[in-house]
C-alpha cells in the first residue's frame, strides 16, 4: 500500500509540475461552473413562470362561477409539468418532451410547449447540465493530458528501468490509476459539488442526487482507468493519444447517436396522426348502455338515486372514451417504453452513455418520466371529467356549476396518480465497464511486467 | 514528385488506424444516407396517401351533392356534404411541406416538426399533424444523417491522415533523416502535406458521393447540380480543416500541443458553436419567451371565453342569417362548440394582434441574428448550406408556416359564415388543395 501511495505521489507530482492539474482544474472548473450558473438561472426563471402559469390556470378554473358544466368540460384545464431543479445537474430529455397538456372532455390532447421547438439552432446530442458537460470534457482532457502516463515512460526507457529495479508492475498500475482518477476528479469535483449544493438547496432530493454524483464520478473513474490501460498497452505516447481520442469519439459522439438510430429502426413507433385521428373518431358518440348502468350503480352507492340523465350520459361517455384511448394509445405508449428500455441496454456499450442515462433517470428527467407525466395527465383528465359530470348528475334541473364543484374538480385532479414505470437499466453499463476495467488493469499489469524484458 | 506522392499515399493507406477510420466513415455515410433517404421517402409516401384521400373524399362529397340535387328532396343541414365535412373536425384538407429531391441528405429537425397537417376551418388546436412520434431520447439525439456524418468525421479523417506528420514534427529519426535528405523543411513539408491532403479530399469526395447515392435520389439535372454543390461544400469544409492543421503543423513545434489545439478547435467550432451561437443570438436579439407567449395566449383565451355570450350576441347582430340559431342556442343554454370556438379564436387574434406582431418581429430579428452568427463557424455554415440544398432549413419551414396560415385564413373566410348559419347549401363548397410554393 505504501508503495502504491508512493507511485501515486510521484505521478501526481509529475502532473502538478507539468501544469496538467491546473489545466484540468481551470478548464473543467470554468466551463462546469459557468454551466451550473447559467442552468440555475434558466431554471429559476422558468420554474417561477411555470408555477405562476399553473396558479393562473387554477384561479381561472375556480372563477368559472355558474358556467354550464358541459361548457366547463370543453373549456378544459391545462396541466403544466413542474421543472425539476435537477436540470442544473443534467438537462436530460427535458427540452424534447412536451410539458403542458390540455385536459378536455373526451379528447386526449398531445403535449405542448416543447423547448426544442423554439430553438434557433437545434443543438442535439450535445451536453447540457454540469454532469454531461463533465462527462464530455473530462475524458477528452484526460486523453489529451494524461495519455502518456505509461507510454511516455516506456518511450523514454524509465519504465523498463523501474521494473528492472524491482518496482512491482501491479503497484505501478494501481498508483498511476489512482493519480489519473485524482486528476479527473480534480477537474470535476468543484463544478459537480457546486451543482449538487445548488440543487439540494432548491429542494432536490438527496438520495437520487447522491446516486447521480456516484454514477458521474464512476464514469470518470472508468475512463481514467481506461486511459491508464491504453497507455500501458501502447508503445508510443502518440499512439496512445490517437487511440484514446478515437475511444472518446466513439463512446461520446458516435455511439449514443447510433444507438438512438438503431432503436428507432428496430422498434419503430406508429404515426401520431394515425393514433390521434383514430382516437378522435373513436371518441365521437361513445355512450354505451353498460357504462350508463355502471354510472347509475356508482351514483346509487353515493346516495344519488335519480341522477340527471345528461350527467349520466356524460360520465358514461368519459368511461367509454377512456377505455378507447387506453386501447388506441397502448401501442404508442408501450412502443416508447420499449424504445427507452432498449436505449438503456444499448447505452451499456459506452460507460459515459450509461452514466448519462442513469443520471437522467434518477433526476426524473428521462423518457420514463416524460411517459409518467403524459400518463398522469390522462389520469387527471379522466378524474376531472368524472368529478365534473358527477356534479351534473347530482343536479335535478340546472346544469350549472358552482365554486364547490370547481374546487372538487381541482382536488380530483391533484389526487390522480399513476404507477411509475420500472427504473432505468442503465446502471448495468457501469457494472459491465467496471468488470472490463478490472480485467484491463490485470492485463496492463502483465504488459508492464514484460516491458522490462 | 509523383514518386513521393505515391510513397506518401501508400504509407497513409497502409496505416491500420487510418484504414479502420476510413472504412467506418464510409459505412456510417452509407447508413446515414440510407436512413435519410428512407425518411424522405416515407414523408413523400405519406403526402401521396393524404392527397389520394383528399381526392377520394372530394369526389364522394361531389357525388353526394349531385345526388341531393337530382332527388330534389329537402335535406337537413347536418346531412349536407359540405356541412358534414366542415362542422365535424373531419374535413379532409391537407397541407404538406414536400421533401426536396435531395432531402435524404439531411434529416435535421424534420423528425420533430410536422410536415403534413390535416387541417379544417377550425382553430389550429383542432388539426392533426403527422409529426413523427419519437421517444424523447431519440428526439434529443436526432437522426444521424449524411450531413452529420460528413461534418463530424471530416476533421477526424484529416487529423488521422496527418497524424504521422504531426508526430514527426516532434523530431523522430525519420523526420530528421527526411530533412537531411531534402535540405529544407518547408519544401519537404509541402511535398508531404500535398499528397496527404489530396488523399483526404479524395476519401471525403468518395464518401459524400456514396452517401448521396445511397439516399436514392431521382437523377435529374437539378439533383446532379445539388449533389455537386453538397460535395463542394463538404470538400471546402475539409479544406478548411486541412489548412488549419497545416498552419498548426507549421507554427507549433510540439506534436501533442498541435494535436490538442486541433481537437480543441474542433470541439469549439463543431460542438460548442451551435449552443454558443444560440446563446449569443438570444442575448443580442432576445426572442419572445415561449412560456410567456403561452401564458398570454391562454389568458386571452380564458378572458374571451368569459365573454362568450356577449361575443355570440355581437356576431348575431352582424349576421342576420346566423342570428336565429345563435340566439336560440343562447336562450336554451345549449352548447355551441364550433361557433363559440371560432368567435373566441377571432377575439383572441384581435386582442393579441399588436403583441403577436411584436413577437413576430422579435422572432425575425432572432433568426436573423442566428443566421448571421452561424456564419462564424465553418461547421454551422456548411451545415446550414447543406440544409438549404436539401430543403431542411428553418427559412423554408417558416415559409411553409406562413403559407399554411394564409391558406387557413382563406379557408376560414369561406367557411366561417356558413358554419355560423348551419346553412343548407345546394352545392358543395370545396376549397382548392394546398400547394407549397418554394
Amino acid at each position: 500500500m505504501t508503495q502504491v501511495l508512493h507511485v501515486f505521489r510521484h505521478q501526481w507530482a509529475d502532473f502538478w509540475r507539468r501544469g496538467i492539474v491546473l489545466a484540468m482544474a481551470l478548464s473543467v472548473g470554468l466551463v462546469g461552473i459557468a454551466s451550473v450558473l447559467l442552468e440555475w438561472q434558466a431554471w429559476h426563471q422558468e420554474d417561477a413562470t411555470r408555477q405562476a402559469m399553473q396558479a393562473q390556470e387554477r384561479s381561472q378554473w375556480l372563477a368559472l362561477e355558474d358556467t354550464h358544466i358541459h361548457k366547463a368540460a370543453h373549456r378544459g384545464y391545462f396541466v403544466i409539468r413542474d421543472m425539476s431543479v435537477g436540470v442544473v445537474l443534467d438537462r436530460g430529455v427535458w427540452d424534447f418532451g412536451g410539458s403542458a397538456i390540455w385536459l378536455e372532455a373526451h379528447r386526449r390532447n398531445a403535449p405542448l410547449l416543447r423547448a426544442a421547438d423554439d430553438a434557433g439552432i437545434l443543438a442535439r446530442a450535445v451536453p447540457r447540465g454540469v454532469g454531461p458537460v463533465c462527462l464530455w470534457l473530462v475524458p477528452l482532457l484526460i486523453a489529451v493530458l494524461a495519455h502518456g502516463v505509461f507510454a511516455s515512460e516506456r518511450a523514454q526507457g524509465s519504465l523498463a528501468f523501474a521494473i528492472s529495479s524491482g518496482a512491482p508492475p501491479g503497484t505501478l498500475v494501481l498508483g498511476k490509476s489512482l493519480a489519473t482518477i485524482a486528476l479527473a476528479w480534480a477537474g470535476a469535483l468543484l463544478p459537480l459539488g457546486l451543482g449538487m449544493a445548488i440543487a439540494l438547496a432548491n429542494g432536490q432530493e438527496a438520495a437520487p442526487t447522491a446516486v447521480w454524483l456516484v454514477a458521474t464520478l464512476a464514469a470518470l473513474v472508468l475512463f481514467a482507468v481506461g486511459t491508464v490501460i491504453v497507455s500501458a498497452l501502447c508503445t508510443r505516447p502518440f499512439q496512445a493519444l490517437i487511440a484514446l481520442l478515437l475511444i472518446w469519439f466513439v463512446f461520446v459522439v458516435v455511439w449514443p447517436r447510433l444507438a438512438a438510430d438503431l432503436t428507432g429502426q428496430l422498434l419503430p413507433l406508429p404515426s401520431s396522426q394515425t393514433v390521434r385521428v383514430e382516437a378522435e373518431v373513436a371518441s365521437e358518440g361513445l355512450v354505451s348502455d353498460e357504462s350508463k348502468d355502471l354510472v347509475r350503480t356508482m351514483l346509487a352507492t353515493k346516495g344519488v338515486t335519480s341522477p340527471n340523465s345528461g350527467g349520466v350520459s356524460a360520465m358514461a361517455a368519459e368511461i367509454d372514451a377512456a377505455a378507447a384511448f387506453k386501447r388506441i394509445f397502448a401501442p404508442l405508449e408501450e412502443g416508447k417504453q420499449n424504445q427507452a428500455r432498449l436505449l438503456d441496454v444499448l447505452s451499456w456499450l459506452s460507460p459515459i452513455g450509461a452514466a448519462d442515462r442513469l443520471g437522467d433517470s434518477v433526476l426524473h428527467l428521462s423518457d420514463h418520466d416524460q411517459a409518467v407525466f403524459e400518463a398522469r395527465a390522462e389520469a387527471m383528465r379522466f378524474a376531472t371529467q368524472m368529478a365534473l359530470n358527477e356534479g351534473w348528475a347530482e343536479q335535478t334541473k340546472s346544469a350549472r356549476g358552482d365554486a364547490v364543484l370547481w374546487q372538487k374538480v381541482i382536488d380530483a385532479a391533484d389526487k390522480a396518480t399513476v404507477q411509475r414505470p420500472p427504473k432505468s437499466l442503465a446502471w448495468g453499463g457501469l457494472v459491465l465497464w467496471g468488470f472490463i476495467s478490472v480485467w484491463g488493469l490485470i492485463s496492463a499489469r502483465s504488459v508492464i511486467a514484460r516491458s522490462a524484458v | 514528385m509523383m514518386t513521393l506522392f505515391w510513397l506518401e499515399a501508400r504509407l497513409l493507406l497502409g496505416t491500420r488506424l487510418f484504414q479502420v477510420a476510413a472504412v467506418s466513415f464510409v459505412v456510417l455515410a452509407i447508413f446515414a444516407g440510407w436512413q435519410g433517404g428512407q425518411f424522405a421517402r416515407s414523408q413523400a409516401r405519406a403526402i401521396e396517401t393524404a392527397r389520394q384521400l383528399e381526392t377520394k373524399t372530394d369526389a364522394e362529397a361531389r357525388a353526394k351533392a349531385a345526388e341531393i340535387r337530382a332527388s330534389n328532396d329537402a335535406v337537413p343541414w347536418w346531412q349536407n356534404p359540405m356541412n358534414v365535412q366542415a362542422w365535424s373536425y373531419a374535413m379532409i384538407r391537407h397541407v404538406a411541406l414536400p421533401p426536396k429531391p435531395l432531402a435524404g441528405v439531411a434529416i435535421a429537425d424534420a423528425d420533430l416538426m410536422p410536415f403534413l397537417f390535416r387541417i379544417n376551418p377550425h382553430p389550429p388546436d383542432r388539426w392533426s399533424n403527422q409529426a413523427n412520434e419519437v421517444t424523447s431520447s431519440l428526439a434529443a439525439m436526432g437522426g444521424l444523417d449524411l450531413t452529420d456524418v460528413m461534418l463530424t468525421f471530416t476533421p477526424l479523417i484529416v487529423l488521422l491522415a496527418f497524424a504521422d506528420l504531426v508526430r514527426e514534427r516532434q523530431g523522430t529519426p525519420r523526420a530528421w533523416l527526411a530533412l537531411v535528405q531534402s535540405g529544407a523543411q518547408g519544401p519537404l513539408l509541402m511535398k508531404r502535406l500535398m499528397p496527404r491532403a489530396v488523399m483526404c479530399l479524395l476519401i471525403v469526395a468518395y464518401t459524400v458521393s456514396i452517401g448521396i447515392l445511397t439516399t436514392g435520389p431521382v437523377f435529374t439535372a437539378s439533383t446532379l447540380f445539388g449533389g455537386l454543390a453538397i460535395a463542394f461544400i463538404v470538400l471546402s469544409y475539409a479544406c478548411f480543416w486541412l489548412l488549419l492543421l497545416a498552419a498548426l503543423i507549421a507554427f507549433m513545434r510540439n506534436a501533442v500541443a498541435t494535436f490538442a489545439a486541433f481537437v480543441g478547435l474542433w470541439f469549439v467550432l463543431g460542438i460548442l458553436a451551435p449552443q454558443g451561437t444560440e446563446a449569443i443570438a438570444r442575448w443580442s436579439a432576445p426572442p419572445p419567451d415561449p412560456l410567456a407567449v403561452f401564458a398570454a395566449e391562454r389568458s386571452a383565451t380564458v378572458a374571451a371565453r368569459m365573454n362568450e355570450d356577449d361575443l355570440t350576441r355581437a356576431y348575431a347582430a352582424t349576421d342576420p342569417q346566423a342570428a336565429e340559431m345563435l340566439l336560440q342556442a343562447l336562450e336554451e343554454d345549449r352548447l355551441l362548440i364550433t361557433p363559440t370556438n371560432l368567435l373566441i379564436q377571432r377575439e383572441v387574434e384581435r386582442n393579441r394582434a399588436a403583441e403577436v406582431a411584436e413577437e413576430n418581429q422579435q422572432k425575425t430579428a432572432f433568426y436573423a441574428a442566428v443566421e448571421a452568427l452561424g456564419r462564424a463557424s465553418p461547421a454551422l455554415l456548411a451545415r446550414q448550406s447543406i440544409y438549404r440544398l436539401a430543403g431542411r432549413d428553418r427559412a423554408r419551414r417558416r415559409r411553409f408556416e406562413a403559407q399554411v396560415e394564409s391558406y387557413h385564413a382563406a379557408l376560414q373566410e369561406a367557411f366561417v359564415p356558413l358554419l355560423m348559419r348551419r346553412a343548407t347549401l345546394d352545392d358543395v363548397l370545396l376549397p382548392e388543395p394546398f400547394a407549397f410554393t418554394e
